[in-house]
């Protein structure tokens, strides 16, 4: 029972000390423990993927006041709990098709390359106390740099297509994903600066309270520009189903065209489970210090919790066009993000880290608070200006109709 | 051959095999994407030595960014796709000849030289104290208040020179 | 260990190609993309000098980063520049931009 308490943690050793119990060299022990480890930790996003997937048809179907997949056919299960085995069933089977004048090489190594990045983020989540792939001292960084991955991914996609419409798809989200690295960027900044540190572990350390409640502002910034980024509802008119066929990926069929699709919900996980690491105080909770593994299953609810958000989100709001995003991207967020920087900084410093914990915490979460206040008196403000401006357009067109 | 030796040699062939298929193909799009794995294996030289947070600025700017940059570039520039159109100009030989030579040159120079052991470890707190390096006023505040200034500027040109009449 | 004379080697041949791709190419993206080849080499070069004289200072690392920064705002020009002469020459081949009047 000891054993399961911590089991992640302790199965290593075990694993290691029956290797060299048969005569391995420890060397090699040690490298199979790791190629273990490392396989073990890429399958988490590939399956729970699968029941995401699920999951999502089916909230998306009652927020539509619909069923969704049901179990009234000869397959998919109670529920449908199978229903994305079936998926990939039949996109298993489908025929490979590519265009003629593509560029094979390229066109094939797409997915490869957007499927990679999304499981490599997951070697810096930190999924309990002490348990973590690789503790770098660049975490947070990392996970950042990592998106620059797909973004090659996704021109790659585009050109290889060889097709005028995934071209245009690829730049739009590309332009896209670009602009909005800015906020989230700025947001990640703040975060480090209140927790002292990039590691993520350290982070998730740092959190006596969730930073949810500590600095809000920058929770939600960095939540909306990650939305962005993976091209989620409101956002995603990148890949808008019912408009401009997928986008980027529309020359892609069968499993290929499958494993964007992987590559989309993999994402979204993987930014639920940032959030949740970031914001949310990630594997802590009750009775973690006693039972380490409960670590990882704070972890898995809070990420669901998140996830769950993103799909309601997805299941209510309208798409926005380019324009409104890079308009809203440029014109709002980036400049809230600043001031946020500034004004943790300054409220930062003013309160030392080495004060009473929860006057810090109420000093930043009254500034962020004002803040928001701020830029909701801005912008109230602004739309004033805005509508008495229209009305007085329209007031100088209705006069010159009239007398002609 | 330590491990490290081996990881060296597999991130040096990547880099240079990379980089020299970027100024050799005729594809300028191929030529693109070889330069972002050279980016690549130059941000594991960096792991190698020691330095990870410039590897993950690495990636950052290089392939985030400026291979971005390129990539836009080439889709905006290219002329229907013509593979017709040679990789290399008349000159091609001179250059291999003064790229060879200064090679050469170069590569004599460094194993000529009995060049001193690594000097020690790099601490642990290297990040914090670049970064309290680059705010600090008897270090380097003055290069790092420029360098923004420069960006601003670069950024300010690039828009209008690249701007719609 | 690695010895240093490894990573000078590689900076060096790396900048050597950079310096090929510069002088023998016809396409001013491709141009420009043999600078950053050349620009990656200096840098590795700088962090390795860093690494085996001096780790405890920062300098190493700070200087790449300026590197860096300049890498960006003059690729940024760069390709705007290539942009413009497109708008106006319609051709990137730097052979055919070689009268001043346009």
């Amino acid at each position: 029972m000891e054993f399961f308490n911590d089991f992640i943690a302790n199965v290593g050793p075990w694993l290691q000390g029956l290797l060299e119990g048969i005569g391995l060299p420890e060397v090699w022990a040690r490298v199979i423990v790791m190629g273990v480890g490392g396989i073990g930790l890429a399958l988490i996003p590939l399956v729970a993927v699968i029941f995401l997937i699920w999951a999502a048809r089916k909230l998306i179907a009652r927020m539509q006041d619909r069923i969704g997949p049901n179990n009234s056919g000869p397959y998919p299960g109670p529920y449908a709990l199978f229903q994305t085995f079936a998926d990939a069933i039949k996109m298993l089977t489908k025929e490979d098709v590519i265009p003629t004048a593509a560029d094979r090489w390229v066109f094939n190594i797409a997915p490869i390359v957007i499927l990679t990045v999304a499981v490599l983020i997951w070697a810096v989540i930190p999924v309990g106390k002490d348990m973590i792939g690789a503790d770098l001292n660049i975490g947070i960084f990392y996970v950042l740099s990592l998106g620059s991955g797909g973004m090659i991914a996704l021109m790659m996609a585009g050109w290889g297509s060889n097709n005028k419409y995934a071209l245009l798809g690829a730049l739009r989200a590309v332009a896209n994903m670009v602009s909005y690295e800015v906020p989230q960027i700025l947001s990640v900044l703040t975060v480090v600066m209140v927790a002292g540190s990039f590691s993520m572990q350290e982070i998730t350390k740092a959190q006596t309270v969730p930073f949810l409640f500590v600095i809000p502002v920058t929770a939600l910034l960095f939540f909306v520009s990650s939305l962005a980024e993976v091209g989620r509802q409101p956002y995603d008119l990148v890949e808008a189903d019912s408009e401009i066929v997928a986008g980027y990926f529309v020359e892609y069929s069968g499993m290929k065209f499958g494993q964007f699709y992987l590559s989309e919900f993999m994402n979204n996980f993987a930014i639920s489970v940032i959030t949740a690491t970031l914001f949310l105080g990630g594997w802590k909770g009750p009775f973690v210090d006693s039972v380490p593994i409960l670590g990882s299953l704070w972890l898995l609810l809070k990420s669901l919790l998140v996830f769950f958000v993103l799909l309601w989100l997805w299941g209510t709001m309208p798409r926005l066009r380019i324009d409104q995003m890079l308009n809203f991207n440029w014109k709002f967020l980036t400049p809230v993000a600043l001031v946020n920087v500034c004004v943790v900084a300054l409220v930062g410093k003013a309160v030392p880290p080495d004060a009473d914990v929860w006057l810090r915490v109420g000093a930043l979460l009254g500034a962020n608070v004002l803040l928001a206040l701020a830029v909701l008196v801005v912008l109230a403000a602004a739309g004033r200006l805005a509508r008495r401006r229209d009305e007085t357009r329209q007031a100088a067109q209705v006069e010159e109709a009239s007398p002609a | 051959m330590t491990l490290q030796q081996v990881l060296f040699i597999i991130f040096g062939a990547v880099t240079l095999g990379a980089a020299l298929m970027v100024v050799t193909r005729r594809n300028v799009f191929h030529a693109a994407l070889f330069l972002i794995l050279s980016f690549f294996g130059v941000a594991g030289l960096y792991v190698l030595l020691e330095a990870p947070f410039l590897a993950a600025v690495q990636l950052f700017i290089y392939v985030g960014g400026i291979a971005i940059l390129i990539l836009f570039a080439i889709m905006l520039t290219r002329d229907m796709m013509n593979p017709n159109v040679a990789g290399a100009n008349r000159q091609w030989w001179l250059a291999a000849l003064v790229a060879l030579a200064l090679c050469t040159v170069l590569g004599w120079t460094v194993l000529n030289h009995q060049w001193a052991a690594p000097a020690g470890d790099v601490p642990p707190e290297s990040i914090v104290n670049l970064g309290k390096a680059l705010v600090d006023p008897a270090g380097l505040v003055l290069p790092f208040e420029v360098t923004s200034i420069l960006l601003l500027v670069a950024l300010i040109g690039a828009v209008t020179i690249a701007r719609e009449r | 260990m690695i010895p240093l004379e490894w990573y000078l080697i590689l900076a060096a041949v790396l900048f050597c190609a950079g310096l090929y791709g510069v002088l023998s190419r016809r396409n001013a993206v491709a141009i420009l993309m043999g600078v950053e080849l050349m620009l990656n080499s200096v840098n590795v070069n700088l962090v390795a000098f860093w690494r085996y004289t001096e780790p405890a200072a920062v300098t190493g690392q700070a200087f790449a980063l300026f590197v860096y920064a300049v890498a960006a705002a003059e690729a940024a020009v760069g390709l705007a520049l290539i942009i413009a002469i497109w708008r106006t020459r319609d051709t990137v081949v730097l052979e055919e931009v070689d009268l001043l009047k346009g």
